[in-house]
């Protein structure tokens, strides 16, 4: 009798103690959000348990999100982002900007368009900012063309040309690109809308 | 018997050691708050996410914003959302936003809205504010409401207070304070990939 007891307390220790084992392989192997499942960036993420529980209920979200009258078709795809290193904030700012137009006009802005980088980029070089693509101007041209605003004026716009170049040549300081346009919004209506052959009335 | 009995108490302790885990933070300045009841001193604490990452923000971010809950937030996107004059806005980073959100936000990270942000006149342009470069009029700017990971996320007021230094009326600016957390724990669809 005592030896079948004995037994019985072997058996049962044998089966917690593997049943704890392949429980810790198990967690192991498999590490339920560990940061490595994320993809993407190592940014500072919440607990696993609020992230993984709701997801039984996302498969049906499109299929019930898509009565409402809000249409989520074309809205862009999210920018994907170097999975090696962090995106910089400048991506992260315009795939902002493009998730705002999107969703506010229906579409994502086309380069070039307000809102885009391009965009960003163009009117910062316009307004003589430094920006990332842009190096410091150089002041030499101007030293070699200073007759120029002397002789007239006016200004013949040439191919290549852009308000930034113009005021740039002619005063040798790319902040009186916005004075030139301000001058010229009776045949200009954005700054963008310079095209060689124009002829600008400089201030 | 022994053996059975000695097993048992060795697994219970080794599942049982990771509850057994100290207090953490609620807030930035509190671990516990302690309060007295009839003579006895109570205290309250606080398991799993601790500050700095997890402080239990308060009710109202600041003066002028309110604080919404799910059915306002259904309500704001059934109304200044559908009608083009509202924003609802996620400010947790992409990674997270794609693995689901609440229907109808749009992503933008709310290290976007810091002033160290070089492109955020870009940003308040897209919504909705005009002049940003000399004197910002915000008459056409979205009313806007922002949400997080939840009730423990300090980004969506650290972004509201941030968008109120940029000059965003406070009227325009309402906080989901329960966030991503609270909208799926009450059992509310999310929309992935949006």
């Amino acid at each position: 009798m005592k030896h079948t007891q004995k037994t019985t307390g072997l058996i049962r220790m044998a089966i917690m103690g593997t049943a704890f084992v392949a429980l810790t392989v198990v967690l192991l192997v498999f590490q339920p959000g560990s940061p490595r499942h994320a993809s993407g960036t190592a940014l500072p993420e919440t607990s696993v348990t609020r992230v993984a529980a709701p997801l039984e209920s996302v498969v049906t979200a499109p299929a019930d999100v898509s009565g409402s009258g809000v249409s989520f078709t074309d809205v862009a795809q999210q920018p994907v982002a170097p999975s090696s290193a962090a995106p910089s904030m400048r991506d992260i700012t315009f795939g902002a900007i493009s998730n705002l137009k999107s969703a506010t006009t229906g579409k994502a802005p086309a380069p070039g368009e307000p809102g885009s980088l391009l965009h960003s980029v163009v009117q910062r070089s316009i307004a003589g900012e430094p920006t990332q693509t842009s190096p410091v101007v150089q002041p030499e041209p101007v030293a070699a063309k200073p007759a120029r605003k002397s002789v007239s004026d006016k200004y013949f716009v040439r191919p290549g040309d852009t308000l930034g170049s113009i005021a740039q040549e002619v005063y040798g300081d790319a902040g009186m690109a916005s004075e030139i346009f301000l001058k010229n919004t009776n045949i200009m209506s954005r700054p963008e809308s310079l095209r060689a052959g124009m002829i600008v009335d400089l201030p | 018997m022994v053996p059975v009995n000695r097993t048992v108490a060795v697994t219970v302790a080794c599942l049982g050691s990771p509850l057994l885990a100290q207090s953490s933070a609620i807030t930035e300045t509190a671990r516990t708050f302690s309060f007295s009841m009839h003579g006895e001193e109570v205290t309250i604490t606080r398991r799993g996410a601790s500050c700095p990452n997890s402080c239990v923000q308060p009710m109202s971010v600041a003066p002028g914003v309110a604080t919404l809950g799910e059915l306002e937030v259904i309500a704001f996107l059934q109304n200044a959302v559908s009608n083009g004059s509202g924003l609802l806005i996620d400010v947790r980073m992409p990674t997270s936003f794609s693995t689901g959100a609440v229907p109808g936000a749009v992503n933008v990270p709310a290290a976007t809205f810091a002033p160290e942000n070089p492109y955020r006149p870009d940003l308040l342009s897209a919504m909705g504010v005009t002049g940003v470069d000399s004197t910002p009029s915000f008459a056409s700017a979205f009313s806007i409401v922002l949400y997080g990971r939840g009730t423990d996320d300090k980004d969506a007021p650290n972004a509201i207070n941030s968008l109120l230094d940029a000059g965003y009326p406070a009227g325009k600016i309402q906080y989901y304070r329960g966030g991503i957390s609270d909208w799926t724990q009450i059992g509310l669809n999310l929309s992935v990939g949006q």
